[in-house]
């Protein structure tokens, strides 16, 4: 505590030098004759005050810090006994940082966070650039040619692992996981399994903290002899399943009914390296055999499912990685090529690069798909943000030009001009830390909230605090809290005392700032309302869209057969015998079974050739695939155009299709002339064209009319996990117990079954843009209210200051209505002005918005029209009270009270 | 009749301090007497200005302090002018002599 000691050191320097003066002034006293009490007295008079000792003192750095605290309780008190503003201030801040806190936590989750394994910052992802024309990347249901293609398939991924050593400690692969069928003891429950390479613990270096991992001896193809698969279990899982009893380890399961041992516990916070995914399993790639006897993945080239990591030797950099990866290009892909390519096919596989980029954070599939939506909602969350910091700014000016009276009795009586700019300055940081604070707290549950609406918690990105996101804050919220308190600090201390004692008016220039700061609120709020309208338009157009398909009374029941005990070569068996049941149920209308239900995310293309029509470009011949039987078209609700249905399941007959509408228009010409045609899927035989029916949605509402081959389901090999759409009458629980019943009597006992809706598939298709739009409505909204406020606060304070001017005009005659139409212009022409910075920002976030409306453009002028007329009407509230109060200023009463 | 310090033009109560301990050091009653006779009696430094601006110089570099004894035999504070205060006051000399000739020519028609 050096400035104590210091503190005293000086003021004992002063009061000595005091002291000396006084004693000087009384020996110069007695000199001229004074008595020695005289002298005495007369010296302490002269001497005045002990104030000059103090501002001695505070000519020192440390006395400032005397002095912060004198401010700091100073500032309290003042911001105590302003409750009102205080509150709205704190409020404000509040909810625009806990806004933009939320959405950056979710875009930091997503995107950056560093992933919980050792030297995150070595870890790479490999991906194939330079992708041929006719790659695809189907995601959220639309397809984009994407520039990389961030998963390989398996033999290229051993290729490349054979030519690791160079320049990586390691490479892992993750394979595809979800939820899947796991028994203990017998009694069954659903899990989310992540597959992965036997690398994958060595390599993220992660420490179990119980047991042990698995390594590469045990992902080999068939396991190891006489021993269980291993498994991994998560923390949270080891809780829930286990209460984090050791006894955990080594206890047997069934994963998909091969057998499984638990080795270890993953300690807690690891959720691997996709960000948002969350597991319960972790177990080897190669136990996919056992698990699921028909997934060719171990030897399919073209079937890209292994998400690729590695890690970076010690002092290697990424461009010497990417420098090894381009020259063993060559040798990776030419053993990993499909031999069965066509030539042509084969130049743009030959073709392709293989890149490696940064992953401290991982990769997520959610990242191509909600990165976009996140960054559109962080620019709107911070322009609320920017709208309440400049409203905080006009609340400050107000405030100190409502104080203005008392800082200038204080500057007069000599209070230094940076003293009172301390004090303002304190102030707003005292707002602003408890605003950030309290806006903390509230992002977490923002982004909670958020994710639920995103995601119906099929996702949980960590969006705890970590040193990262603290410097978000502290990087908004300094500039926040700057932007709302230095101007009006800098102004205040400017005051001038005489002018500001006479007639407590504000300089024009806080004014002219103040009336800026509308024209910019009225701007973003315009920008935001119009933003909020096109995506509400948009879900309306999307919610709206016909399907093709009657929602009412259908239900698509997926019933896991094979863990119920359903032998995989009985199967089609099963198929039958259960809709046979089915379709004698009373309650059903209609029934058949489908490879997919619409509009769940799920979808198969396929390219096919169609005789005669040499001219078509294969990206004209690449359709949807649907695999189902006969009835479908009925128990779905889609209208059969021309020839006839599929043929029932029964007869077994095989190479047959119906089309879709669009189909067979662009094939054919029209629906009619389809019908006796052929067409060929694959290397199958040609298949005859049976029937013509209506379009309908496959996968994503915002195709709606798809072109789409419908073949037999058992044109191939049966596979499980098919459907049963179902039309019924009377209830839908009632209709699910019944055909539950009858498939836990088929199989032997009771099957996880998953129901699905077209409209519960619908309403989870625009989860995206019901967020958007949702999040856009309320933060314009917010910002309408936010702008509404901060004008009729203007109005109000110019009414205010300009009270004998209008009381004077008033008297000699001015009529009210006159001077409510001054006001109203003025509110009129801030909102104006507003609305053309609105429209110009709005013109500029046009392209963002673009790739989601649909069914309207983001340039629609009707919306923004309706936007503008908003913030008119918003404005027009907003001048009312301010206008009506300046025409019933009484001149009399004004003027006497000056 | 005297002037006081806060009638005087401001920035002037500086060079006048500085001025007064240009030749020795001095203590604080010695330059409020300096500047009084030295101003034929024109200036009086009230001490709630001058010490505040001794110290306040003294931060500045131009003025160094130390302790001695004073000619009534008690301990004092002296303020002695720093090299950078002597630039300082050769500084403000020549420019307050600009001013009084401005002003001259001004008020006089005359430099």
């Amino acid at each position: 505590m050096t400035w104590f000691r210091r503190r005293r050191d000086l003021e004992a320097e002063v009061d000595a030098e005091f002291e000396h003066h006084r004693e000087m002034k009384r020996r110069a006293l007695m000199a001229e004759g004074a008595s020695p009490a005289e002298a005495g007295r007369a010296s302490r008079i002269a001497m005045g005050s002990a104030a000059w000792k103090e501002d001695t003192r505070a000519q020192w750095t440390f006395a400032r810090i005397e002095a912060f605290g004198d401010d700091l309780r100073y500032a309290l008190r003042m911001l105590a006994k302003d409750r009102l503003f205080t509150a709205i201030a704190v409020a404000t801040l509040a909810l625009g940082i806990g806004a933009t806190t939320a959405v950056f936590s979710l875009l930091y989750g997503l995107l950056w966070r560093p992933l919980a394994i050792a030297q995150p910052e070595e870890l790479v992802r490999i991906s194939l650039g330079n992708l041929g024309p006719d790659t695809r990347l189907w995601l959220d249901g639309r397809a984009v040619v994407p520039k990389e293609m961030p998963m390989i398939a398996y033999p290229m991924y051993e290729a490349l692992a054979r030519r690791a050593d160079p320049v990586f400690d390691g490479i892992f692969g993750v394979g595809g996981g979800g939820g899947m069928h796991v028994e203990f003891d017998g009694v069954p429950q659903r899990a989310r399994v992540s597959t992965v390479t036997g690398s994958f613990f060595r390599v993220t270096g992660v420490r179990p903290q119980a047991g042990r991992f698995f390594a590469d001896s045990s992902d080999v193809q068939g396991g190891v002899a006489g021993e269980s698969w291993p498994a991994v279990i998560s923390d949270e899982y080891w809780e829930k399943q286990f209460g984090r009893s050791p006894a955990a380890i080594g206890a047997k399961l069934t994963i998909e009914r091969a057998p499984f041992v638990v080795v270890g516990a993953a300690p807690r916070g690891f959720t691997g390296t996709s960000p948002g995914a969350e597991f319960d399993f972790w177990i080897p790639l190669s136990a996919n055999e056992a698990m699921f006897p028909t997934f060719r993945w171990r030897t399919a080239r073209d079937s890209w499912t292994l998400r690729t990591f590695a890690r970076r030797k010690d002092g290697v950099t990424l461009h010497q990685v990417n420098r090894h990866l381009e020259g063993v290009r060559q040798a990776v892909l030419e053993e990993s090529i499909d031999p069965a390519r066509s030539s042509e096919r084969r130049d743009s596989f030959m073709a392709m690069k293989i890149e490696a980029h940064p992953a401290s954070s991982g990769f997520s599939w959610l990242s191509t798909g909600f990165v976009q939506p996140l960054y559109i909602l962080l620019g709107a969350v911070a322009a609320v943000l920017l709208i309440a910091a400049t409203n905080l700014t006009s609340l400050f000016f107000a405030r100190a030009t409502a104080r203005g009276h008392e800082l200038a009795v204080r500057l007069s009586l000599g209070a230094p001009p940076g003293r009172i700019r301390r004090e303002l300055l304190l102030e707003s940081a005292l707002v602003a830390g408890t605003g950030a604070a309290a806006g903390l707290l509230l992002s977490r549950w923002f982004s909670g909230a958020m994710q639920t609406a995103a995601f119906a918690g099929n996702v949980r990105l960590d969006t705890s605090i970590d040193a990262w996101m603290l410097g978000f804050v502290a990087l908004v919220l300094p500039v926040t809290a700057l932007v709302a308190g230095l101007a009006p600090a800098m102004t205040a201390s400017r005051v001038d005392p005489r002018g500001a004692l006479k007639s407590r008016a504000a300089g024009p220039a806080s004014l002219r700032t103040r009336g800026g700061l509308i024209v910019l609120q009225t701007g973003l709020s315009l920008a935001l309302a119009g933003g909020a309208g096109i995506m509400g338009a948009t879900l309306r157009q999307l919610l709206n869209e016909a399907t093709g398909l009657d929602t009412r009374n259908t239900m698509y029941v997926a019933p896991d057969l094979i863990n119920a005990g359903v032998p995989r070569a009985s199967i089609a068996r099963t198929y039958e015998n259960v809709l046979g049941e089915v379709r004698a149920l009373p309650e059903t209308i209609g029934a058949a079974w489908i490879m997919w239900a619409p509009l769940s995310g799920n979808l198969a293309t396929l390219t096919v050739e169609v005789p005669g029509r040499a001219d078509l470009t294969p990206r004209q011949r690449e359709v949807m695939r649907h695999q189902t039987g006969d009835g479908y078209f009925a128990a779905a609700g889609i209208p059969i155009v021309a020839g006839s249905d599929l043929p029932p399941a029964a007869t077994g007959r095989k190479n047959v299709v119906v089309l879709s509408e669009a189909a067979a228009r662009r094939f054919h010409g029209s629906a009619a002339q389809a019908v006796g045609q052929s067409i060929r899927i694959g290397k199958l035989p040609l298949a005859e064209i049976v029937g013509v029916a209506a379009d309908a949605a496959y996968n994503n509402i915002r195709d709606p009319r798809p072109a789409t081959v419908y073949l037999p389901y058992w044109n191939e090999n049966v596979s499980a996990g098919m459907n049963l759409a179902v039309r019924y009458r009377g209830s839908e629980a009632s209709m699910k117990a019944a055909v539950t019943r009858i498939l836990t009597r088929e199989a032997g006992r009771e099957p996880y079954v998953r129901v699905t809706t077209i409209e519960g598939n619908l309403r989870d298709s625009v989860r995206t843009e019901r967020l958007i739009a949702g999040l856009l409505t309320g933060l314009a909204a917010l910002a309408v209210l936010i702008s509404a406020a901060g004008l009729a606060a203007l109005l109000s304070y110019m009414v205010e200051q300009r009270r004998r001017d209008l009381g004077i005009r008033l008297a000699l005659g001015a009529t009210a209505s006159r001077i409510r139409g001054e006001v109203l212009r003025l509110g009129l022409t801030l909102t104006g002005g507003g609305i053309a910075l609105g429209a110009a920002l709005g013109l500029g976030a046009r392209r963002s918005l673009d790739s989601f409306a649909y069914g309207i453009s983001a340039a629609d002028p009707r919306v923004w029209l309706a936007a503008a007329a908003t913030l008119v009407l918003a404005a027009l509230a907003a001048s009312l009270w301010p206008a009506w109060r300046a025409s019933r200023i009484d001149p009399a009463r004004t003027l006497r009270n000056e | 009749m005297g002037i006081r310090e806060n009638e005087i033009l401001p920035g002037t109560l500086d060079l006048m301090i500085l001025r007064a301990v240009e030749r020795e050091p001095a203590h604080g009653y010695a330059i409020v007497e300096a500047i009084r006779l030295g101003s034929g009696e024109m200036f009086r430094v009230e001490e709630g200005a001058l010490y505040p601006a001794l110290h306040r110089l003294q931060k500045k570099g131009w003025l160094a302090a130390g302790w001695g004894e004073s000619e009534a035999k008690r301990k004092a504070k002296y303020y002695r002018l720093t090299a950078a205060g002597r630039r300082q006051l050769t500084a403000e000399r020549s420019r307050w002599k600009k001013l009084t000739e401005a002003m001259n020519l001004l008020l006089e028609g005359r430099a």
